[in-house]
């Protein structure tokens, strides 16, 4: 018989809402998503603000547009962290009352591990190496030993970050990725910017604070755009290519909000044929923060036996995604070695 | 590329091609640096001809540090390849992964990390595919990310990758290889001088990780 879930999204910009099937369909994906003022980062009260202002009619939504009475679903599930404080608060409120009302139980999920597992779903990925690149994220994993393990990662800020933190500096309000997607994609100049891959981790504060230098120095934003790109991506891609002959997967995953941009998947796509493996990103209305990741990471531990009672329903701000057991996953022997 | 006779490629690394060849009538190695299609033209030739060139002066480098490594035959700059001995033996990542490697072989990959940045060599890749098992020895490769530093923060950045690569590539060796290679570690370069590397390496782990959206 299908059940059906409930997931509450609510980490940082986006609220949002959806259902779906234990069969792995999903019905519906609510999102109403908080825009920061111009020249601003995202503020947590006001961000906040606006999901309270937003939950009821997108949780209304995401059961209507899925056509599931509220009362069938087996489970309701929240993401739990790591996010900024005031926004998840939000989510848990909103998931506690939906469970008291409803009388069903709560899960929490790590919202690092909700993007994997739905990307996974979605692409049918088995054995994936994983980018997980977004504003709070930018991680290279693979499942061992029941967990998702950190291949390599970023030693300071996040990709997601620097393309914020420049586009700010630059009086954009962010999420500025896209329109800096946009911005580079008129300009062909290459400024040389710092490049700083060690091993399969990379940082990129060094890269924002000379492309900031940049800008104050009155170079032209599109080619400063253009250069970040190149720069910061091709970063990404050769800690990629490290990870992809570290570990001999043979499926790349990528997912998060910045997998949608074309200029990286382009990049990602042909260190995939030179290493012999499937590109698989995440469809974009699913690469950034979406209830759905929260929903069918809900029914994966709910039907793992994991969930909770409303009073424990707590929020985590800073929760490593490594440290989540993930007993869904099996593998006979992960120590494998393919090559 | 000058023609050295046959090569056979053996090997995709994580940047270079790596061809097994002769040079003078043994075998060797030709590690080559391709232009890699994704990147920027100009961003993609400084960084081979960089790397290339730098990991032949530090891989002669770490020799007088008592660090076994390949000697190295011809180095074209221009078409950013290097000729080098070829080293027979198993990549310790296919030995750990196989689970055949005896405890003695990780506490002297510590000593050898020791013995690299007591000569202030910072490796920059150390992960378990760039150091090869030759009988008893061990021989480290790779030295494209490699650099000069006496900073106690860029020690422990080299050690945080191996550690990396321990808990997620040998997450069932994990953290008994890591500690038998830190006990190696600490008999090169003393209690003290380990202990702060170890520190630093805390605070790196707990810079990256808890990134938090802003
Ligand atoms: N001198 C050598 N002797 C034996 N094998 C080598 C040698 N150099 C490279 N290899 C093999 O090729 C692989 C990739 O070489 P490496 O120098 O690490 O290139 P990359 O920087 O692309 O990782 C190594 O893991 C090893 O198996
Ligand atoms: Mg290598």
């Amino acid at each position: 018989m299908t059940g059906y879930f409930v997931g509450i999204e609510s980490t940082a910009h986006t609220f949002s809402s959806s259902v779906v099937s234990s069969s792995g369909k999903v019905l519906s994906n609510i999102k109403s998503v908080y825009r920061a003022e111009e020249g601003h980062g995202i503020h947590p009260f006001k961000a906040a603000e606006h999901h309270r202002m937003n939950a009821v009619s997108v949780v209304l939504s995401s059961f209507k547009e899925a056509s599931v009475e509220p009362r069938v679903v087996e489970a309701i599930g929240y993401s739990m962290g790591p996010g900024l404080g005031p926004c998840l608060r939000v989510g848990a409120v909103v998931a506690r009352t939906l469970s008291l009302a409803l009388d069903r139980p709560l899960v929490p999920v790590n919202h690092a591990v909700g993007h994997i597992e739905l990307g996974c779903l979605l692409t049918g990925a088995k054995d994936p190496l994983v980018l997980l690149v977004s504003g709070g994220h930018t991680m290279l994993l693979q499942f061992s030993s029941s967990r998702w393990r950190v291949i390599g990662e970023t030693l300071d800020i996040t990709l997601g970050q620097l393309l914020d933190q420049f586009g700010r500096h630059a009086g954009l309000s962010s999420p500025c990725g896209s329109i800096i997607e946009e911005a580079a994609s008129r300009s062909s100049k290459y400024i040389q910017l710092p490049y700083s891959v060690k091993g399969n981790d990379v940082s990129f504060s060094g890269l924002l604070t000379e492309a900031k230098k940049l800008y104050d120095m009155g170079e032209r934003f599109e080619d400063i755009c253009f250069s970040l790109q190149e720069t910061a991506f091709a970063m990404i891609a050769e800690a990629t290519e490290r990870a992809l002959a570290l570990t001999e997967k043979k499926e790349l995953l990528v997912v998060g909000g910045v997998a949608a941009n074309r200029r990286l998947s382009e990049m990602l796509k042909t260190i995939c044929v030179r290493h012999g493996a499937s590109f698989l990103p995440v469809p974009p209305e699913y690469s950034g923060d979406c209830g759905a990741q929260i929903a069918w990471t809900a029914y994966l531990h709910y039907t793992s036996g994991f969930s909770v009672d409303a009073s424990e329903a707590t929020v985590r701000q800073s929760w490593r995604l490594d440290s989540v057991d993930i007993p869904w996953r099996s593998q006979a022997n992960p120590e494998r070695s393919r090559g | 590329m000058i023609y050295h006779g046959g090569l056979r490629l053996i090997q995709r690394g994580a940047e270079a091609d790596i061809y097994l060849g002769r040079w003078c009538g043994q075998e060797a190695i030709y590690k080559v640096r391709k232009s890699l299609p994704y990147r920027n033209e100009s961003l993609d030739r400084a960084i081979r001809l960089q790397r290339t060139i730098r990991e032949a002066t530090v891989m002669n480098r770490v020799k007088s540090a008592g660090v076994r490594s390949p000697y190295i035959f011809y180095l074209d700059p221009k078409n950013t390849y290097i000729v080098m001995e070829y080293i027979r033996g198993r990549r310790l990542k296919d030995l750990l992964l196989a689970g055949g490697v005896r405890e003695e072989v990780l506490v002297e990959l510590g000593r050898v990390l020791g013995r690299m940045h007591s000569a202030n060599v910072i490796h920059g890749d150390l992960t378990t595919s760039n150091v090869i098992v030759e009988s008893n020895k061990l021989a480290i490769i790779d030295f494209g990310l490699s650099y000069f530093s006496t900073r106690i923060e860029d020690m422990a950045t080299d050690m945080r990758l191996v550690k990396e690569v321990m808990s997620s590539v040998h997450s069932s060796l994990f953290p008994r290889c890591f500690e038998l290679l830190v006990s190696g570690y600490e008999q090169v370069l003393g209690i003290e001088r380990s202990r702060q590397v170890k520190l630093q390496l805390s605070a790196i782990e707990r810079r990256g990780r808890y990134a938090k959206v802003e």
